[in-house]
């Protein structure tokens, strides 16, 4: 058997081999399992980052980022596209009817950006929303601050919190060789 | 998975790249830190190789119940977290003393939850030199160790790969600056005898719908802040859209991931209160004050729940950083894309 592709995999996942090479390379992933399971793993990245989980590009996206306006200018200070309840209801009563606008404007309403043009939206970030998303692609684990060892009961039983409760056939529990129940 | 990025970036770099060019550096210094994130093409061993793709495949197969602990020189004490995986669905997780409702995060996510993985595989084989290093042994079973090394032959990440049933089991993550080491380890591992999750209250939502490379070369075309890499060799992913007109940008070099969030717009500091103002270097903690008024020139704001977190102001776009790395990084990261300065 010829030697592994190492890096060679994603070149072949990417379509980047050619001619004999391409060939040779596709005669060791038949015979080569840990190749043919790095292949399997390259391509099935390359699905999701073509976006075959869900929608494509979204033009309207970006036309609608476009329309922003980047100068520096602010001519509304009491535009904001998220706030607290309570900064919101004391602006609201100064400028409630703008704030409409350029909130509606970012978060889908292009026609009305052609009104609001000139001014450049405050923006308070929705740290929440951010943050999931990290989490959706960085496999990160928020720690809340609350899960510090040293105050954890050790005896404590695990997700005693009783959400929701996720079922699925039996037969799809796979055990990896060798994991055994102590 | 970066070299699928890059490979479907390629091409709308050479067109991006005009707008990102020297001339345009002044104005978006950010540009500047494209120079930074080239990979270089280390050698790597085939068997190293081997054992990170069957760890990779493990962590998506493998189902399991099992206790990890944390510890990084940025918290203060371990984190112990409870976390749950079932192939097909996901990975639960929660605070170990049940402090916090566990959250599930699915499979299917860009990056899978699972704390000790490779999440993008062929980003850190882009990075760097893997070789395997040893033996060793954790949770009293035997493990190989293969460890990745940055060009200056600068060990930068161990993991220890359970040779019974292949996953990841321990990593460590070496500053190569500091030489600070972050370790993420099982202490426990079971096969779970319910084939139920009952710790998902929540569920992580996916990412919002990806932007491609010719969307992603328009915004470079318009002036957004959008790096084709960061410091640290960190290199561009992915992106995004995400919430409220945001474009979300993911960054990394295997080891660790950076989300950017980019918004047009003034920052509104005053709606953030719960965040501390941080001076000094670039976002470097201490010296610690409550936000004060909007968009002060300069000022990054920062918090460390629910995930570490820097806010600033930088030539008419509010940046938002998310991210597990280590503080070194965040503050070149920071430095490549400025604070507007008073």
């Amino acid at each position: 058997m010829t030697a592994c592709l190492g890096r060679r995999v994603a070149e072949l996942a990417d379509g980047r081999l050619v001619g004999s090479e391409l060939e040779r390379a596709l005669a060791h992933v038949s015979v080569c399992a840990s190749c043919r399971d790095a292949l399997e793993i390259q391509r099935s990245m390359k699905a999701r980052l073509r976006g075959s989980n869900g929608p494509g590009p979204s033009d309207s996206f970006i036309a609608r980022l476009s329309k922003v306006p980047d100068s520096p200018v602010r001519t509304d200070p009491s535009v904001a596209v998220a706030k607290s309840r309570a900064r919101h209801r004391r602006r609201i009563a100064v400028a409630g009817a703008s704030t409409m606008v350029v909130a509606l404007a970012l978060v889908g309403g292009a026609s009305t950006l052609a009104q609001t043009a000139t001014s450049v939206p405050v923006v308070v970030p929705n740290l929440a929303a951010f943050s999931a998303e990290h989490v959706s692609v960085s496999g990160s684990l928020p720690e809340g601050g609350s899960a510090r060892a040293h105050d954890a009961d050790p005896t404590g039983t695990r997700f005693q919190s009783a959400g929701v409760s996720v079922s699925y056939d039996q037969t799809d529990l796979r055990s990896p060789e060798g994991l055994q129940p102590p | 998975m970066s070299r699928v990025a890059v490979a479907l970036i390629g091409a709308a770099s050479l067109v991006a790249v005009s707008a990102c060019a020297a001339p345009t550096v002044g104005s978006r210094p950010w540009a500047a830190a494209t120079v930074l994130a080239a990979p270089v093409d280390l050698p790597d061993d085939p068997a190293a190789l081997t054992l990170l793709t069957r760890a990779a495949r493990s962590a998506l197969t493998a189902s399991y119940d099992a206790v990890i602990v944390s510890t990084s020189p940025d918290s203060p004490a371990p984190v112990r977290l409870a976390i749950a995986h079932r192939p097909g669905i996901g990975t639960s997780s929660a605070p170990e003393d049940g402090s916090r409702p566990a959250q599930l995060t699915p499979d299917d996510a860009v990056g899978t939850a699972l704390p000790v993985s490779l999440r993008l595989l062929d980003v850190l084989v882009a990075h760097f030199g893997l070789e395997i290093a040893g033996q060793g042994e954790v949770l009293s079973r035997p493990a190989d160790v293969v460890e990745a090394t940055d060009a200056r032959g600068v060990v930068e990440a161990r993991f220890w790969l359970d040779r019974t049933s292949g996953l990841m089991v321990k990593r460590e993550l070496i500053d190569p600056t500091t030489g600070a080491t972050r370790a993420t380890e099982f202490v426990s591992l079971t096969v779970p005898a319910k084939s139920e999750l009952r710790a998902a209250t929540t569920q992580v939502p996916a990412a919002g719908p990806a932007l491609d490379a010719v969307a992603v070369a328009r915004l470079r075309s318009e002036g957004w802040i959008c790096p084709e890499g960061l410091p640290g060799g960190l290199s561009f992913v992915s992106a995004d859209e995400a919430d409220a007109g945001a474009v979300h940008l993911v960054y990394s070099d295997g080891l660790d991931v950076v989300s950017l969030f980019v918004q047009k717009g003034h920052l509104d500091t005053e709606g953030m209160p719960g965040l501390q103002s941080v001076s000094g270097q670039a976002g470097q903690a201490g010296q610690a004050g409550q936000a004060g008024q909007a968009g002060q020139a300069g000022q990054v704001l920062h918090t460390d729940t629910p995930v570490p977190t820097w806010v600033w102001q930088s030539s008419g776009s509010v940046v938002t950083l998310m991210t597990e790395a280590p503080r070194t990084t965040v503050e070149r990261i920071i430095s490549a894309v400025p604070p507007d300065s008073a």
